[in-house]
């Protein structure tokens, strides 16, 4: 008779090394690989502050005037959305997608001195 | 046809679990086939969609929300990756959730629906089939979702 299997007596799936998947992987260009992440995390917060809201995308499509086809595009990750819009949800949603306020981000400017350098010991 | 569910290393993320179907004569995952078959003609989208799954993985999950459902059987998982924009380079896939899916085949599609398509149909079809027998085994052995010994 068949021994019924256990959990015990199960392995967990083979983990499986494809070198076609690891040579696309490693030759896929910076650039887009952040364009592509960018798009997803950007799709994934507003998905995820429209379920914070208790609203379903349904209710966003109708809160935001649109389609449902098109907020389906909106948070399929591929979408690249324009300021306008993004502000648009910003401020439906209550959250920040665009940050470009903060000071600590601000890139470092050389402020020129008024006052003439002295010479140095060498020059004099 | 025999096959094995086997996970992928390099999307192995905590976010998500990726796996894909080895087809036990050829040595190859379904997904691995799909790259070969398109990669002269869509070398791009292919960078886009591994690029994809990668961020699926390692970032944000695999939300509903990136997928076209409902592409096999009332509740069989049978989804497509949302297609990339000026693409329609379709992979199938099976979701278990946000945090597990399978990833199968594909090929560009050029009709309304895939059962337009013989091709677009096989790849689909096949992927139903999976997704039945992996819901018959966990039914009948009561094992977890995480694809303990799934050869078939």
């Amino acid at each position: 008779m068949a021994m019924k299997k256990t959990i015990k007596n199960l392995q967990p799936a083979r983990v499986f090394s494809d070198p076609i998947v690891e040579e696309l992987l490693d030759n896929v260009p910076e650039e887009l690989k952040q364009q592509v992440e960018r798009r997803m995390m950007l799709a994934a917060k507003i998905i995820d502050s429209i379920e914070a809201k208790g609203w379903n995308n349904l209710r966003f499509a109708h809160e935001m005037d649109k389609h449902q086809s098109e907020i389906s595009k909106w948070l399929s990750g591929t979408h690249n959305f324009t300021v306008e819009t993004l502000v648009s949800i910003e401020l439906k949603l209550g959250i920040q997608l665009i940050d470009c306020t903060n000071p600590y981000n601000k890139p470092k400017r050389r402020i020129r001195s008024s006052k003439p350098k002295p010479k140095s010991p060498a020059s004099r | 046809m025999n096959f094995e569910i086997i996970k992928l290393r390099r999307f192995s993320g905590t976010q998500c679990s990726v796996y894909s179907v080895l087809l036990t004569e050829e040595g190859k995952t379904l997904y691995s086939k799909f790259v070969d078959e398109n990669r002269k003609l869509f070398s791009k989208e292919l960078e886009e969609i591994v690029t994809v799954i990668n961020a699926i993985a390692h970032k944000t999950g695999a939300k509903a929300e990136y997928f076209r459902l409902n592409e096999g059987l009332p509740g069989d998982g049978v989804c497509a990756l949302y297609d990339l924009q000026n693409s329609n380079l379709r992979l199938y896939c099976i979701r278990y959730g946000k945090n597990l899916i399978i990833i199968g085949g594909g090929k560009r599609k050029n009709v309304r629906s895939w059962q337009d398509d013989p091709d677009l149909a096989a790849q689909v079809k096949l992927m139903m089939k999976i997704s039945k027998v992996i819901t018959e085994r966990i039914r009948k052995e009561k094992s977890p979702l995480d694809f303990w010994d799934m050869k078939f």
